[in-house]
């Protein structure tokens, strides 16, 4: 049995969002009956929020950011000038055109290891956001829109989003079959734009969608899966699990605890998939459902029929 | 006019640019000065391209970056022998950034522009490891694993550092903050 200052200690890791997932169940269990808890985390969030708005917009100065930007080139004209010294000494004359292809390869390799690692970096903020937000949302349930229907959730994300949002798949929570509920969405910011971010309810478990234009991040990393011409991406973090996937030019995070993989079946987020299935996809697409299943696909505890392997279609 | 779009198109894709402001106010927290600030940024930059084929792929950019200047900064301190010099800093504001219909009033910003000054004054009378660690959770949002590896200590000694550096800052803010705490309820209410 914790003491009340052990949850006075929890308070400001559950704000930092440090607190472990099964404390922070423990925590919420015992905050929702505790009003001396429930009054210092106001108040410590508050004194948070007023801690971050004294955040000094500092901006580096004009100057400083052409020098570094000047140093990449540098670096980068470098590297790619030195190893085409080392092959014009290793090579003859005859084999010059193919000594500048390899010096050409290498420059164009340099740019694309930077671009890899700004949409490598660009990946992992999508993926933090999408996880902050989740938590938040623990916190702070409130809904910019509070509905059960796909359709009234995606008009009214169409017309406050600058990408032409679309939720995962049409039939989305519609569907009998599903154990998840749609509850409703609120926006967010990413990268400086809005952001949609979309809320299931199971009887245990919360799941979140944050969905933004690919222009913006790109799904990369973690556990690659691949179905019905979809990557997903699943990762854990702190006992959330993570699964991110671009379609049509959307990228998905869905973050949630429920267990991916465990037990190899659909029944966590579906009551019966095999039927769920035949109900909602063609043959053949059943088929593959099914052959994935077989093959313990990660993902397919938390994105079976609906959220992920239909997504935008 | 095209071409210089284009330049700065493909040179803002550059690895880890997007960081150089939240670097430079860090540097600028270290240093005191604007000119070892710069010096301080240029030089991550410069060990940050050497080493980037050294970076993990699950590694936190951002807090890649900041250990490298903070590793530069104690380097430099190791030299000079000496300890670190605080001098005041004229604060540099690049505008609030409010959002679209939700406009305050002037009195409003006269308010908060006050709470703002009367919390960075707070942050400045912590001392130089309380306001690091306040910098880089409150302002730069790492996590306290990333903290730690920024700090080169344990993530125990972040929670506990932050912890004193949070309740003291609050105590320097108590008479401020209760005002501002019962106005945020006014205002809720």
């Amino acid at each position: 049995m914790k003491s009340h200052e052990d949850y006075d200690t929890m308070i400001q890791l559950f704000i930092d969002e440090e607190l472990p997932e099964g404390n922070r169940e423990e925590f919420l269990t015992h905050f929702k009956d505790c009003g001396d808890c429930q009054k210092t985390l106001v108040e410590a969030e508050a004194f948070s929020e007023t801690v971050q708005r004294a955040r000094p917009q500092v901006q580096a100065p004009a100057a400083l950011r052409a020098r570094v930007l000047n140093q990449m080139d540098r670096a980068h004209n470098k590297a790619g000038l030195t190893a085409l010294a080392q092959i014009q000494a290793a090579v003859s004359l005859y084999w010059r055109p193919l000594s500048m292809a390899a010096m050409l390869c290498i420059v164009a390799g340099g740019g694309l290891s930077i671009s890899h690692f700004r949409r490598e970096s660009l990946a992992n903020d999508f993926i933090r956001s999408a996880v902050a937000n989740h938590r938040k949302f623990g916190i702070d349930t409130s809904l910019d829109i509070s509905s059960s229907s796909p359709q009234e959730v995606s008009s009214w994300f169409a017309q406050r989003v600058s990408f032409p949002f679309r939720m995962p798949n049409a039939g989305i929570a519609s569907d009998d079959h599903a154990k998840y509920k749609l509850m409703g969405g609120r926006l967010v910011d990413f990268g400086g734009q809005r952001a949609a971010l979309v809320v299931f309810q199971m009887p245990n478990n919360r799941i979140s969608l944050l969905v933004s234009s690919d222009k913006l991040a790109k799904a990369m990393g973690g556990k690659i899966t691949q179905s019905s011409g979809l990557r997903f991406h699943a990762r854990d973090m702190n006992e959330l699990h993570i699964a991110t996937w671009d379609n049509k030019g959307l990228t998905y995070a869905l973050v949630s605890s429920v267990a991916m993989g465990s037990s190899g079946s659909c029944s966590t987020c579906h009551r019966s998939s095999a039927t769920g299935v035949a109900k909602n996809k063609k043959p053949q697409d059943v088929v593959e459902h099914v052959l994935q299943a077989s093959e313990k696909n990660p993902l397919q505890e938390m994105i079976p029929n609906s959220v992920g392997v239909s997504a935008g279609r | 006019m095209m071409f210089q779009k284009v330049g700065l198109s493909s040179k803002t894709e550059a690895f880890g640019l997007e960081y150089i402001d939240a670097l430079y106010g860090y540097a600028l927290m270290l240093t005191r000065n604007r000119s070892d600030a710069e010096d301080l940024v240029q030089e991550t930059y410069v060990r940050a391209l050497d080493a980037k084929d050294r970076l993990r792929e699950d590694s936190n950019v951002k807090g890649w970056f900041f250990t490298i200047l903070r590793n530069l900064w104690l380097n430099q301190l190791r030299k000079r022998k000496s300890e670190p010099h605080l001098v005041e800093i004229d604060g540099q504001e690049g505008g609030a950034d409010y959002l679209s219909g939700n406009t305050p009033s002037s009195d409003e910003i006269l308010v908060a522009k006050e709470d703002v000054e009367q919390v960075r004054f707070a942050i400045r009378q912590l001392s130089p490891e309380f306001q690091e660690v306040i910098h880089l959770r409150e302002f730069e949002e790492l996590s306290y694993q990333q903290i730690a590896i920024v700090l080169s200590c344990p993530t125990g000694t972040v929670m506990s550092r932050l912890g004193r550096a949070r309740a003291k800052l609050r105590a320097l803010l108590t008479p401020t903050w209760s005002q501002t705490a019962s106005s945020g309820k006014d205002s809720r209410s």
